[in-house]
């Protein structure tokens, strides 16, 4: 059956991956093949993945388990994909996490090369600033406002065509 | 908040950037408020397709206008702004530039009314020169423009001529009133570049 995976790794297959602080994971094989930088740490047994921790590597590989039989998208697809700013229900259960969980998913996302997690998870953050002013994003993400007064002022005077475009 | 990496932080606000695929920057302008990281992001999205119908959008190309293109208005006598200086070199992001239903042309014209410059019988001439400034100015200053459309008889021909640069991959100038002389001009100053679609009408 072709279920849009093209690795040759059968369903019984497993490997161990060690996050950065040495938690190890018994993987399904296809899911390493699935993902380049996964498979490229496959040399052995079982892979190291620094970088990440054993906290966050398990909510990525929940999510990468879950979507295990997901068609793959091609290069063309991405782009319409991406515009698309619907979520499904279990990815949006998924990211309901706290933030800093949500913005080390897209961190790690980001470092092992899972595009769809990451716009997933880019999805759901630019969700959160939507229709907010500048004041309200600083407060929900905890941002600290670097401009001087008289620099934010000249940038919103500099843009602020774009307010109304 | 855990800072992201301007690769995460791109890939956030390209998010933000369409509704139902029309352009709709209201959400990113609030995000280029926030900070400096998230301000240099930003900018280069904003001005890559920017609104050139919007006279608050012209006063800052004005702005960015050289001594030569300036002194193309100076019989004009017009009020032109000349400060502060703009905070980034915006124009240099710009890809696009579709002066569709005479966007460019609207933009200018509400520029002249708010700036308080008294209607003068020279409007037309003035409005034309305007325009040929500021395509000049956008060929000079982008690195990355990538399409060039307008309409309407071009004020200083050679001054915009010379300055058509080799990022374009799509020309149109419709009813130009270019002759053949400035056509074979043009297609000197494109020899030199990538092959690209050009249409003069």
């Amino acid at each position: 059956m072709d279920n849009g995976t093209s690795n040759s790794a059968s369903e019984n297959e497993t490997i161990t991956l060690k996050s950065c602080d040495g938690i190890e994971f018994h993987i399904d094989a296809r899911i390493a093949n699935r993902y380049t930088l996964l498979n490229n740490w496959n040399g052995g047994e079982s892979a190291c993945i620094p970088n990440v921790n054993g906290k966050v590597l398990e909510k990525v590989l929940e999510w990468c388990e879950h979507h295990i039989n997901d068609p793959q998208l091609n290069c063309g697809d991405d782009d319409s994909r991406r515009r698309n700013t619907i979520i499904e229900e279990w990815d949006e259960n998924f990211l309901s996490c706290d933030q800093d969980m949500l913005f080390e998913i897209i961190l790690a996302a980001n470092y092992l090369e899972i595009k769809p997690l990451l716009d997933l998870g880019c999805k759901t953050v630019a969700n959160m600033m939507k229709s907010k002013s500048p004041e309200e994003i600083r407060s929900a993400f905890n941002i600290d406002n670097d401009y001087t007064p008289e620099e934010e002022e000249q940038f919103r005077k500099e843009n602020e065509w774009a307010e109304d475009y | 908040m855990i800072t992201l990496p301007n690769e995460c932080l791109l890939e956030i606000f390209d998010n933000l950037q369409t509704y139902n695929g029309i352009l709709l920057y209201k959400n990113l302008f609030s995000c280029l408020l926030v900070n400096r990281q998230w301000c240099r992001v930003i900018i280069p999205i904003l001005w890559s397709k920017p609104a050139l119908y919007d006279k608050r959008f012209i006063r800052i190309c004005i702005l960015s206008l050289n001594l030569k293109e300036q002194a193309q208005l100076i019989p004009f006598n017009i009020n032109l702004p000349n400060n502060p200086t703009p905070l980034f070199e915006y124009t240099s992001y710009i890809s696009h530039l579709t002066s569709f239903h005479d966007n460019l042309e609207l933009g200018i014209k509400r520029w002249l009314e708010t700036d308080s410059h008294p209607p003068t019988s020279k409007s037309f001439t003035l409005k034309s020169a305007i325009k040929c400034s500021l395509i000049t100015m956008f060929l000079r200053t982008s690195g990355r423009l990538k399409y060039l459309s307008f309409s309407g008889s071009i004020y200083n021909k050679s001054m915009v001529i010379e300055h058509i640069c080799n990022t374009l991959t799509y020309l149109s100038l419709q009813y130009n009133c270019l002759n053949s002389e400035d056509g074979i001009a043009i297609a000197k100053y494109l020899w030199r570049d990538l092959p690209i679609n050009t249409y003069l009408y």
